[in-house]
């Protein structure tokens, strides 16, 4: 008998479920998006501000979900500083919940600053406040911001797994390829999103001829394809067409109203993510198609 | 600083009279579960069957029958074992658990923030949360009543003193001695947790037991959890480093193709 059978639930529910989906998207979105801003191209900014827009709400929904599941969320604090001695750190390197409450604080932090910076790229802060702090995320800056957040992310990613394998209860802690497994779901489910959203995205630039639509998705879909062979035809399908064409034809004149359209609809993160959750969805419920499922690379 | 104290629990002695449950319940002011409507397990004489965070002493049946004439009971006052080396002390990242002068674990209810790390950390299922109090409890061997030169209330109460309460190297000793004794009358008797050496360097609630600690619902070896730490860690930065450079080999693979193709990436 399993020595692991004797432990008890620590009813981690469907809010810790959420969150491990939702914080392994945007920790595999900030990783994505990191490789792409420091190994890509101009043409691939597009894909880099929509992956930290998505890291960043993807981080903000995490810790509100961490918070709201524990037992007295008002102290969700006493994990980062002794609560008897503020503000004395509360850290213990060997406890994977303890260094990850800081690594998601951080993670926040740099994936906030990252988007911020991509999106006074844009020139879509009005704020003051927030147009000061996005303004100042540039350059170089903006790199090392970026690349510290991808670190970070990939960091989220896997250390879900490494706490639940952290444990004493079954499956969890009778082998230590949670983490792994977690980080390599989550590089793969961004990427696959990353083919989806690239068509859009990239109506913003195209009219300046520059457009290789669904390109930077291709190269990262491949760790897809790599590790989920199922998963990468799929999303192979997708990047087909994006490569013939856009797929909403409204999006195709490069007239300036279509460029706004474009940028209106990069404006949301919540809703790629929403999309790309759908997506995801529908590619790991095995049975569905993608929408227009006749269209074969 | 005082000797480390402790628990020794003889199984052969408890009646099952659950007067140790119910001194911890009053002591420590425990609530009554579902609002004082017990539900009846159905398949056993115990009502309570776990430890959780309102109970903090459970005793244990086990009902080992063959036939209407032919079995026996097994009965174990279970509580937390006081590991000398803690896995919910390990994991707790709020530093509410704490070990203390008596070499017990204490939960600092004020501190604990309810996020249940150590209910998965244990490898004996001892804590749960309190709903009254939203975090996680446990035994604290009668902390407040030690300070002040008390017993527990569990070992105070025991009528036939199958819970013994005192220094660690005392209760090792009066263990030793009863095994022995056992022995000689031909009972299968060995000691859970005694051993110094043994898994979690110890425990410092010990118990005597008559068939295999399984059927008393106690791992065989049970570990800390950060034993899997190194190893899970590991491999999942091997995963990571291994995507991120995939990630980078499609990337460049994806410029040198267009670039063969030679056009500016205009497919």
């Amino acid at each position: 008998m399993s020595d692991t059978f004797f432990s008890g639930a620590p009813h981690w529910t469907w809010l810790i479920i959420l969150y491990f989906f939702v914080g392994g998207i945007a920790g595999g979105a900030s990783l994505l998006a990191a490789v792409v801003d420091w190994f890509g191209g101009p043409e691939d900014r597009p894909v880099v501000r929509t992956g930290y827009n998505v890291a960043a709400v993807g981080a903000l929904v995490s810790g509100a979900l961490l918070t709201v599941d524990l037992g007295r969320p008002l102290r969700f604090w006493h994990m980062l500083f002794q609560s008897a001695n503020f503000p004395a750190i509360m850290f213990k390197g060997w406890s994977p919940i303890s260094f990850g409450a800081w690594g998601i604080l951080l993670f926040g932090l740099f994936s906030v600053l990252a988007a911020l910076g991509g999106m006074a790229e844009e020139g879509r802060l009005h704020n003051p406040a927030l147009l000061a702090v996005g303004g100042a995320v540039r350059g170089g800056l903006a790199k090392l911001v970026g690349g510290v957040a991808g670190l970070f992310g990939v960091f989220i990613a896997g250390y879900t797994g490494v706490l639940l394998s952290v444990t004493n209860r079954p499956i969890w802690a009778d082998g230590p390829w949670l983490g792994a497994l977690f980080a390599a779901s989550a590089v793969s489910g961004p990427a696959a999103r990353g083919e989806r959203a690239v068509p859009r995205a990239t109506v913003g630039v195209r009219h300046q001829g520059t457009g290789t639509r669904a390109a930077p998705a291709r190269a990262v879909s491949r760790v897809a394809r790599i590790r989920e062979p199922g998963l990468g035809r799929r999303v192979g399908r997708g990047a087909a067409r994006g490569r013939r064409g856009p797929r909403d034809p409204r999006a195709a004149p490069a007239t300036p109203a279509a460029t706004a359209g474009g940028q209106r609809r990069q404006a949301g993160p919540a809703r790629r993510l929403l999309v790309a959750t759908r997506h995801d969805i529908r590619v790991r419920g095995n049975r569905a198609l993608p929408r227009n499922g006749g269209d074969v690379a | 600083m005082p000797e480390a104290m402790g628990f020794f629990t003889d199984t052969t002695v408890c009646i099952g009279c659950k007067a140790c449950e119910v001194a911890c319940k009053e002591w420590n002011q425990l609530p009554a579960e579902n609002g004082g409507v017990r539900e009846l397990s159905g398949d056993s004489y115990d009502n309570t069957r776990k430890l959780d965070g309102i109970h903090w002493r459970h005793v244990r049946f086990i009902e080992q029958f063959k036939g209407p004439y032919d079995g026996r009971w097994l009965m174990m006052s279970d509580v937390c074992k006081h590991c000398v080396q803690a896995g919910c002390l390990e994991v707790c990242p709020t530093g509410a658990i704490i070990r203390t002068q008596f070499d017990t674990v204490v939960i600092q209810s004020d501190v604990c923030n309810g996020c249940r790390a150590c209910i998965a950390a244990c490898p004996f299922g001892v804590i749960d949360i309190n709903p009254v109090s939203g975090t996680a409890q446990k035994c604290t061997l009668c902390y407040d009543r030690l300070q002040v030169g008390l017993e527990p209330a569990c070992s105070k109460a025991c009528p036939t003193d199958s819970i013994q309460f005192g220094t660690i190297a005392e209760l090792r000793t009066r263990a030793e001695k009863r095994v022995a004794q056992l022995k000689s009358q031909g009972v299968d008797a060995q000691l859970y947790g005694a051993d110094p050496k043994g898994p979690l360097g110890g425990l410092n609630s010990f118990y005597l037991l008559v068939d295999k600690p399984e059927v008393y619902g106690l791992p065989r070896h049970p570990e800390l959890p950060t034993a899997n730490l190194a190893k899970s860690g590991g491999l999942s930065v091997a995963s990571a480093a291994v995507l991120g450079l995939l990630a980078i080999v499609g990337l460049r693979k994806r410029r040198m193709d267009e670039q063969s193709r030679g056009g500016t990436g205009n497919v």
